[in-house]
């Protein structure tokens, strides 16, 4: 089998190229370089366009990055509505300790205040004890006008 | 990339290449001078290229490809590519001298399927390992070396069968 290949691929090596036509090298050459003039994008426009978008890239997240550390700052600052996940879990449990005859939009907006009384307050077992006779004070007299 | 650079180490070689596949002398010209377009055009792309001779082959061959496509549509187009355009691939570049055995054995190498006939080519003329050969036609080597001992022992039986 070797020596059939062997004979096979001598034979076909003998085979002469036909030459190929004259002046080809010039005409390719030629196009190809008016091809790399002719570029709508060239390769330093590529670079610059790659440049340009890692740089957008970097001040997009950048930016989304200031403005959540800026936010919670401010967030912070004005005492709003940054409640810790406990105080969360406290409310829950007080409105199960409640469980006062309330319409769901005074219910939600109690919880609200619930919650930005929890969270405001580090020590929570006190925050806790505090707004559950708060919030008793509030169903026992019920009275929207009271409830800020 | 220097193109006359490139050219004098491929050039040739290409076109005699594309010749081979497409069976005709005109159209391998517009596609090799497609193909320098290319090359013209790829600049970060030559300094990842490891294996420059392959990847020359390559090219060249997506740029036939896509030539037959845009010529013939593209389901006529994909039936010639897997079918072979160059159906007298190899007397398009080749002639046998003054020897009755070498004109038998040009004749038979163009009737071998398109797949085993660009195998051959490949590795006896171009010199292509077939590693090589399988990472141009996006087959595996193992593939490119069964589909080259498929062809050779077609063309040994075929030539003992004429004797």
């Amino acid at each position: 089998m070797g020596n059939d290949l062997d004979d096979i691929e001598k034979s076909l090596a003998r085979l002469v190229p036909k030459p190929g036509p004259h002046g080809l090298r010039q005409r390719i050459i030629g196009h190809a370089l008016k091809a790399r003039k002719k570029a709508v994008v060239t390769p330093r426009m590529r670079a610059l366009a790659g440049i340009c978008l890692v740089l957008t890239s970097i001040v997009m997240v950048g930016d989304a990055v200031v403005s959540k550390w800026q936010s919670g700052r401010i967030a912070a600052l004005l005492g709003g509505p940054v409640v810790s996940k406990p105080a969360g879990e406290e409310a829950r449990l007080l409105w199960v300790e409640l469980g006062a005859d309330l319409g769901d939009f005074d219910k939600f907006r109690r919880e609200g205040i619930v919650l930005s009384r929890l969270g405001s307050r580090d020590d929570s077992r006190w925050a806790f004890f505090e707004t559950r006779d708060w919030l008793k004070g509030m169903i026992d007299h019920e009275d929207t006008e009271n409830y800020y | 990339m220097n193109l006359e650079e490139l050219y004098g180490r491929h050039g040739e070689n290409l076109h005699r290449y594309l010749v081979f596949k497409l069976g005709s002398a005109e159209d391998a010209e517009d596609v090799l001078q497609e193909t320098f377009c290319r090359f013209a055009r790829y600049t970060v792309r030559w300094k990842l290229v490891r294996d420059p001779r392959n990847f020359v082959f390559r090219v060249a061959r997506n740029e036939a490809n896509r030539f037959l496509r845009r010529a013939l549509g593209r389901r006529e187009g994909e039936a010639m590519i897997v079918g072979g355009a160059g159906r007298e691939g190899f007397a398009a570049v080749f002639t046998a001298p003054d020897e009755p055995s070498l004109a038998l054995l040009l004749r038979l190498a163009d009737g071998l399927p398109a797949e085993q006939k660009e195998v051959v080519f490949l590795k006896v003329f171009e010199g292509l390992t077939f590693k090589e050969i399988g990472s141009v036609c996006g087959v595996s080597a193992n593939t490119a070396a069964s589909r080259y001992r498929y062809g050779i022992a077609k063309l040994r039986e075929a030539r003992e069968g004429k004797k």
